[in-house]
């Protein structure tokens, strides 16, 4: 059997010469990963306690994709879906929270002072989601740059070369896109009315 | 949003964003060059950039950190013995805490399941389980949440399965409500009656600690966990000191005793020792030890050891605390917490019924029994050194009190002079009284009558302190007085104060000549009425918990006598009162058994007189209510019954007498009650849609004849607007949206007749805000934008007005948002 991370090298490889279908077979592959880094993370010992959802994916890429290849322009493309992936896994979450509490407001009842979950916090992610997902309706392009950016943690200057557009692009790009986001998750009557 | 207006506002926003933000205003007066609507979204859009970033992140990263705190047990849609786990309440070191329901039940009630750890003595705990659930189970109070079950999960895990609270943690929600130190003793002392209740049932909880009392919104103490201690640790008798480091690692030291550190005996003293730590903490805000490492020594060292420092000393230790809390604390406060944190079990408070009446004596300003703790005290030599002086002094009070009898009897005088007065302050008081009472404005005259009566009375009482009769009118006379003064069901002069004290001097008399003859009915009766009002007007004054005592002192005495129909009715007219407060406090079980037995006492009345009306409206009341309070907790299939059974009444009440509008009317609430239950998608429902609609549908046919014969009655057409808006609702997105739509707009019609006469109906409004959104959804379903938009609009402003005017009320808020949230969609999407 292949190793997975020959499997999934050469699945972008694919992927990028125009191969569809590799993209459904990577699409899977990354997200089992993820699921599986994020489920192995509390085993660990960590020393601090905050977690970013870009560090898993920064793990997942070194776990599948043959480090010895030159790997630039994949590991571009394998953000581009991972990004996509942490993001409906992140939703999933947040969401399946909302419905586990809804109508209860956030619960207290503690074990021990461990608390670790929060209502509106979850629903702050379910908020980005609705309003990135309507921000593609009438501009893609820069809801993909967020994606890119605070799901999948590339660097300004990664996202200029995948989008092949200039670094001072994606940075205008993201000032009105996170504007308009901030507003958005935002309630209150600010939509300009037509 | 239309390309071209987005990239026009992209065009401005980059442009403005990229002026420093003085020139900025200047600049979008140029650029936006009248057009208001562009620079009203550019400038909604521009501020502190990282902001933007700064949401967007934490909405992640909060979200990434509950995933992977979660990840490592996957349990959400899986299945603990018959429950569904929907949620993960907390973590701990004994293992998790998850929001689960009943898979088989209908109505799917919240539970939480504590799940116990790998790792864990899991066959002990099992057996234990098994040898105690029976009491655990049986421990049922309206501030312990209940014990429902237990078992064992496929993995052979040990889990506990409890009633589901939903309020915060003490401590916490004392200071989030900031509540004075008097409030939070009344607080605690709720805590003390619960312990009190277990401790009766030889449940003692070993483990109490404020994360294990949680207060619900409506300010009630629910008492986590009870009994479960036992179950999780190991014995603490059989174990010796080999178990201490064990035990102290599985519990908070903050609140251990003495004896928990040492691994001796656990008794109820033990949690009066925690009690007194968790007050110490409410009072302070600190724990009553401070450790630095959490070694056991160091835990040992100052749990047995160390004296604990006063609070009103700890307190001073925190930066700007006021003198006042510090000199509230000095004296009593002190002495009664360090009294029941005694690291003697047996010179800690008895119980904790005794705590809790300590801290009434306090609040109320009477002495204490807590002491100072003194070394004579500590060595015990004290009660030895006066075990006579003891006994000779309660000999002396009783003599004293025997004397002061015997004296009276003596002094007691029947010349003709004291005769008279006292009959005409009788006839003043009881026959005038009674004619003047209904007459519009004779509250003046009425307070008059009665003081200048009360006046004979007093004096004569001072002359004859014996005369158990004069005694008896005396307290009916207070008991006026009271009534006029501030007796909130009636009409009064609106000083409740004054009523309170004077209905205090009627109690003090009536419960003296009780001391002297037990069993005199018509002193009980009084006795009855009186703690009947003092419920009535404790409960308007907001003092719940006293008003809910005094009820039920007044429940008791009237069924200590014996039952005969007024009687009866008199008990469940005092449950209907008491529900109404225990429904306030948040005590729905308390409130449910009350009102069941308001309504069996009504069954045997109604029994006995079939055709009377009256009986059979108290009847479908009692129904109704019972039914609301089984909605409140969850039990909708019984809620239902109940809710038909006043139906049926009623159905029978309008079926005899079809001209009496009240009757109809109880008819139309009772449909209403029927259809919520059965379907509303607003309310806990039953998911029976079909059935609702039935109900509603039968409503807005009563509500419309109710109209019908009498159109200046605006109370029926605001219940026509309503009952058709409920029609509205229940039709689904993709149902028969033409009829959706004339639903909504006959119910808005109305209601904007309703409020052009009636400006301040906040309520009606509210309903509006409702009716206005759901008709703009149904004709954004209908392809009509405009007419979808321009009513979102009324929604919000309407919404936006009774939000400014009260904006505390969280549901106007969320309805507004829901709103703007639509309309916001409805805009963009085109």
């Amino acid at each position: 059997m292949e190793s997975p991370s020959n499997e999934v090298t050469q699945l972008l490889i694919d992927w990028k010469k125009g191969n569809h279908a590799a993209l459904d077979q990577l699409t899977p592959l990354v997200y089992q990963e993820l699921r599986r880094l994020a489920q192995s993370y509390l085993r660990r010992e960590r020393s601090d306690h905050t977690l970013q959802a870009t560090a898993l994916i920064h793990e997942a890429y070194v776990r599948l994709v043959d480090q010895g290849q030159p790997a630039w322009e994949s590991r571009v493309h394998f953000f581009g879906i991972a990004a996509q992936l942490m993001r409906q896994i992140l939703v999933d979450h947040a969401r399946s929270h909302r419905a586990a509490k809804r109508g209860g407001g956030e619960p207290k009842f503690s074990l021990d002072e461990a608390l670790v979950f929060s209502h509106e916090r979850s629903s702050m992610l379910v908020d980005l989601d609705d309003a990135l997902r309507e921000l593609a309706g009438f501009d893609e392009r820069k809801s993909r740059i967020v994606e890119l950016r605070y799901f999948g943690g590339l660097s300004i200057e990664e996202i200029a070369e995948a989008m092949e557009i200039s670094v001072a692009t994606v940075g205008r790009e993201l000032r009105l896109a996170s504007a308009w986001l901030r507003r958005a998750m935002t309630p209150g009557p600010q939509s300009e009315a037509q | 949003m239309t390309p071209d207006r987005w990239r026009q506002i992209e065009e401005v926003f980059q442009a403005a964003a990229d002026h420093p933000p003085a020139g900025r205003s200047a600049f979008l007066d140029n650029a936006c060059n009248g057009d208001t609507g562009l620079r009203r979204e550019v400038e909604s859009l521009l501020g502190p950039d990282d902001d933007a970033e700064s949401v967007i992140h934490s909405a992640i990263s909060s979200t990434s950190e509950s995933l992977v705190n979660e990840q490592s047990e996957p349990v959400i849609g899986k299945r603990i013995g018959a429950y569904l786990v929907t949620g993960v309440i907390g973590r701990g070191g004994m293992g998790s805490v998850y929001l689960a329901v009943r898979d088989d039940d209908q109505y799917q009630k919240k539970v939480a399941i504590k799940l116990v750890k790998r790792g864990m003595d899991t066959d002990f705990i099992v057996s234990r389980f098994r040898a105690e659930r029976q009491i655990l189970a049986s421990l049922e109070h309206p501030r312990i949440a209940r014990l429902l079950d237990g078992g064992t999960s496929e993995d052979g895990l040990p889990y506990f399965v409890m009633e589901y609270i939903d309020g915060k943690p003490i401590a916490q929600y004392c200071e989030d409500s900031k509540l004075s130190i008097n409030d939070r003793l009344k607080l605690f002392r709720l805590v003390c009656s619960a312990v009190q209740y277990a401790h009766q049932n030889l449940i003692v909880h070993r483990d109490l600690k404020p994360s294990n009392i949680l207060v619900l919104k409506e300010g009630v103490p629910k008492l986590l966990d009870f009994g479960i201690a036992k179950l999780l640790k190991a014995d603490l008798n059989a174990s010796g000191s080999a178990h201490t480091s064990n035990t102290l690692r599985l519990m908070t030291p903050d609140y251990a005793s003495p004896e928990q550190v040492r691994g001796e005996a656990v008794t109820t003293a033990t949690d009066i020792y925690s009690l007194g730590a968790i007050l110490y903490e409410l009072l302070t805000g600190q724990k009553p030890h401070q450790f630095k490492n959490y070694s056991s020594t160091e835990i040992e060292r100052a749990i047995c050891h160390t004296d604990t420092d006063r609070p009103s000393v700890a307190i001073s230790r925190a930066v700007k605390t006021p003198a006042k809390i510090r000199r509230q604390l000095a004296g009593d406060l002190d002495n009664i917490v360090l009294m029941a944190m005694r690291k003697e079990p047996g010179r800690r408070y008895n119980s904790a019924d005794q705590f809790s009446e300590d801290i009434r004596r306090h609040l109320e300003g009477q002495p204490v029994i807590a002491r100072k703790d003194t070394i004579a005290y500590r060595t015990g030599k004290f009660a030895r050194r006066h075990k006579y002086s003891i006994a000779a002094a309660a000999l002396l009070v009783a003599s004293l009190v025997g004397g002061i009898v015997a004296t009276t009897y003596q002094a007691r005088r029947a010349d003709r002079r004291f005769q008279q007065v006292r009959r005409l302050a009788n006839s003043f008081l009881f026959d005038h009284y009674e004619r003047i009472k209904n007459l519009p404005g004779s509250l003046p005259a009425r307070e008059a009558l009665v003081r200048t009566s009360l006046e004979y009375l007093d004096s004569l009482a001072g002359e004859a302190a014996g005369d158990a009769s004069l005694q008896q009118e005396l307290a009916e006379a207070y008991r006026r007085v009271g009534d006029v003064q501030g007796h909130v069901l009636s009409g009064n002069l609106g000083n409740t104060t004054a009523a309170l004290q004077s209905y205090a001097k009627a109690q003090s008399i009536s419960e003296s000549l009780l001391l002297r003859d037990p069993e005199n009915e018509r002193v009980k009766t009084g006795l009855a009425d009186v703690h009947s009002r003092l419920g009535d007007v404790l409960s308007y004054t907001g003092e719940l918990s006293r008003s809910v005592e005094h009820y039920k002192k007044g429940l008791a005495l009237v069924r200590s006598m014996t039952p005969t129909a007024e009687r009866r009715r008199n008990i469940a007219q005092l449950d209907r009162l008491l529900a109404t407060v225990q429904v306030r406090m948040g005590d729905t079980a308390g409130a449910l058994e009350t009102s069941s037995e308001a309504l069996s006492i009504y069954e045997i009345l109604a029994a006995a007189s079939p055709s009377d009306r009256a009986a059979l409206l108290d009847i479908s009341s009692a129904y109704s209510s019972v039914g609301s309070l089984l909605v409140r907790s969850g039990d909708l299939t019984a809620a239902l019954k109940n809710y038909q059974k006043a139906v049926a009444i009623r159905e029978r009440l309008t079926r005899e007498d079809p001209s009496n509008i009240p009757y109809a009317r109880d008819l139309m609430i009772g449909y209403g009650h029927m259809g919520d239950v059965l379907g509303s998608p607003t309310k806990p429902n039953l998911g029976d849609r079909a059935g609702a609609l039935a109900n509603y549908t039968k409503m807005v046919t009563i509500a419309e004849s109710i109209f019908g014969a009498d159109p200046t009655d605006k109370r029926a057409l605001s219940d026509y607007a309503i009952a058709l808006m409920r029609v509205g609702n229940l039709i689904p997105e993709d149902g028969d949206n033409a009829k959706a739509l004339a639903t909504f707009s006959k119910s808005i019609g109305i209601m904007e007749r309703l409020a052009d006469a009636d400006q301040k109906n906040a309520r009606l409004r509210m309903n509006m805000v409702f009716v206005y959104h759901r008709l703009a959804d149904r004709y954004l379903i209908a392809g009509n934008r405009a007419a979808a938009i321009r009513n979102y609009e009324k929604s919000i402003a309407l919404g936006e007005a009774l939000v400014k005017a009260d904006p505390n009320d969280v549901e106007n808020r969320r309805l507004l948002e829901d709103t703007y949230r639509q309309y916001t969609k409805a805009q963009i999407a085109h």
